[in-house]
């Protein structure tokens, strides 16, 4: 009898530690969706800023420090985007909380010449570069090799497991861009306007040119003559879409929209959901908005 | 507050201290410094203000705030105000951010004391320009309830994302006695609840007792007890309504010696709050509206404690966060045995240096 228990007891113990998911907490739904897709059924993921949230502006929640203090990985953004995500890992008081950043080896676009004094002039400039580099593709590829890392570390155990979904995501990645830059170099525009520089990235795997933005200089709301430039620009460049984002005010784009008969494509940088599939989907739904308005 | 030297001795320090400052090291970094200045432009219909019905200028304190990683396991901040010639150190605390057991926190240092919801913030943080007189008039301290001291806070594992926090703070407790050198210990001990109501809408409620020595000699106490709540709901991405109140009130003991040398205690009783609602749209604008209630900690000639009161309206305007901010603001204070006044103010509030992180 006592034999049967500890046998049971035993068995208890393995299958309690086999199911025991790691808690990987993520800045943006982008990183938990990667996350979720390397960690397949070892991982629970959640984010803490929502789709259709600003990610530069996140509160400092106590709920959210409450949260990560449950995790055992916590996927930052970094370069400056989610400065508001040391704050919360601090007060999640979590010493076994590993922080991978996954802006690691990630080409970075538009660093400053000059970080000094005088940044600010320029507006809400990152001073590391522009941070929304999970909207190329191929970065996602470089973010799921670091998050394969910090789960590795995390979790040595599922190694075998988190490498093999990595195989899986570069390889996807790669037959999935191939059909999109396809159905992006078919589209009738290659000319885009976005509310704020959070699409740079994206332009630039698919051979898109941005030649303003919205807001005249990064943060600062759009003025009456910065309006004027950009109807002269919509229409001497022919630009058929804007894509703003959701968190951003209607009013100019609308006023844009009037003036010139331009459409407006409103999608956020980030992808809908932590599901493993909703990184790609996300890249699916942006073509697929843009050859709407392409016709 | 700390007062640490005047104006003209600042070269002086740095010359001292500098040259002892440790060489930077791979990899070590300098600290975030940020600097606020704040002036305003008000008139005021008081009749005890010698310049009452004229504009009149203020530069309000400037301040130097300065934090930085100490370590793996520990962050620090200083944060020096400059007014009437002289710097003083506001606040200068560090806190563990790791190594503790799940769930503990610590801090120690010279620090606003986390009493309430208005009193540990910054008086430029408010999204209007002068503090509570209710705080004012109960808290201890000329500017805020400020002492050196330490805190050990403990997150109680509730289920879901509720963050229920019990903080215990061991404080120096001079400003409660400040005419008299010696030093009595004061606590201040506090239970906050915050719960996400719709992400991200969420919704603190809390409550505070702090004690300290008011008179060494006679063994007096003045014990002080709070409630609050704060309400922010978001509309969208870029409108909020933010709802806060706070009730106080107070057992100050109030020592009278007779010619024997005996001590009578008499016990002063007032409570009073405020309350006041700010609504910010398109991320740019807010504007508000205030009301505060209290009893005076005192007694009129009839024995009674007066109440006062005030109300008050703000609108605002932040340019690139609080980069740079102008405010307009109204507030009339209605005394019970006195004139009412007006007074109308614009301020400005200039910041430069990295962002902050919003707190709630």
């Amino acid at each position: 009898m006592k034999k049967i228990l500890l046998i049971l007891c035993g068995t208890l113990l393995i299958s309690g530690a086999a199911f025991a998911k790691l808690t990987v907490a993520a800045s943006i739904p982008d990183l938990a969706s990667i996350a979720a897709y390397i960690g397949g059924d070892r991982v629970a993921v959640f984010s803490i800023c929502q789709p259709a949230r600003d990610p530069h502006t996140v509160e400092v929640l106590p709920s959210y420090m409450v949260k990560v203090s449950r995790a055992d990985v916590y996927l930052k953004v970094g370069l400056s985007l989610d400065q508001w995500a040391d704050g919360i890992v601090d007060g999640a008081r979590n010493s076994s909380l590993r922080v991978v950043t996954c802006s690691d080896n990630v080409p970075v676009l538009e660093k400053p010449d000059r970080v000094d004094a005088y940044l600010a002039a320029q507006g809400d400039v990152h001073p590391q570069g522009n941070p929304h580099y999970w909207t190329n593709p191929d970065n996602g590829v470089i973010v799921a090799r670091n998050i394969a890392d910090g789960l590795i570390a995390a979790d040595p155990a599922g190694a075998t497991m988190y490498n093999d979904n990595l195989k899986k995501f570069e390889a996807e990645e790669t037959s999935k861009m191939n059909e999109w830059k396809a159905a992006a170099a078919a589209l009738p525009f290659h000319n885009i306007i976005s509310y704020h520089s959070d699409w740079i990235y994206f332009a630039d795997a698919f051979g898109f040119t941005i030649p303003a933005y919205v807001e005249p200089l990064p943060g600062i709301p759009p003025t009456p003559s910065h309006l004027t430039n950009l109807l002269n620009i919509i229409k001497s460049q022919q630009i058929k879409v804007i894509i703003q984002e959701p968190f951003y005010s209607d009013e100019a784009p609308n006023y844009l929209v009037r003036e010139t008969g331009v459409k407006v494509v409103k999608i956020s940088p980030s992808c809908a959901d932590v599901s493993p599939a909703s990184y790609f989907d996300h890249f699916q739904q942006i073509i697929g908005a843009l050859q709407a308005v392409g016709g | 507050m700390f007062r640490i030297l005047d104006r003209g001795s600042l070269p002086l320090l740095l010359l001292v201290v500098l040259p002892f400052a440790p060489a930077a090291r791979a990899g070590v970094t300098n600290p975030n410094i940020s600097v606020i200045g704040i002036m305003r432009l008000f008139t005021t219909n008081d009749s005890t203000d010698i310049n009452h019905d004229r504009a009149q200028f203020s530069l309000d304190e400037t301040e130097i705030q300065a934090d930085a990683a100490l370590n793996p396991f520990a962050n620090g901040t200083f944060v020096f105000a400059i007014a009437d010639g002289g710097i003083e150190v506001e606040e200068g605390y560090f806190y563990i951010t790791h190594g503790l057991p799940r769930g503990l926190g610590f801090k120690a240092g010279k620090y606003r004391v986390g009493f309430g919801k208005l009193n540990p913030m910054h008086d430029h943080a408010y999204p209007f320009i002068e503090r509570f007189r209710v705080l004012a008039a109960y808290l201890p301290g000329d500017e805020s309830y400020n002492e050196i001291g330490g805190q050990v806070s403990y997150r109680i594992p509730f289920p879901g994302d509720v963050s229920s926090i019990l903080s215990m703070d061991v404080l120096q407790g001079n400003s409660l006695h400040p005419d008299e050198p010696d030093s009595r210990p004061a606590w201040l001990g506090r239970w906050s609840n915050f719960f996400l109501v719709k992400d991200p809408s969420a919704l603190e409620l809390g409550v505070d007792v702090s004690q300290g020595t008011n008179n060494v000699a006679a063994k007096t106490m003045t014990t002080l007890y709070g409630a609050d709540a704060k309400l922010k709901w978001w509309f969208n991405a870029r409108d909020f309504l933010m709802l806060q109140a706070e009730v106080l009130g107070m057992d100050r003991e109030d020592p009278t010696v007779d010619d024997q040398g005996n001590v009578t205690v008499n016990h002063m009783k007032p409570f009073g709050g405020y309350i006041f609602g700010d609504y910010t749209f398109r991320k740019l604008y807010n504007a508000g509206l205030k009301y505060e209630r209290f009893q005076r900690p005192e007694q009129d000639a009839n024995g009674d404690k007066p109440w006062d009161a005030s109300v008050g309206a703000w609108t605002g305007l932040s340019l690139l966060e609080e980069t740079t901010l102008f405010r307009l603001n109204w507030d009339r204070f209605l005394p019970k045995d006195a004139q009412a006044y007006n007074t109308f103010t614009l301020q400005a509030l200039w910041s430069m240096g990295p962002h902050k992180a919003h707190q709630f």
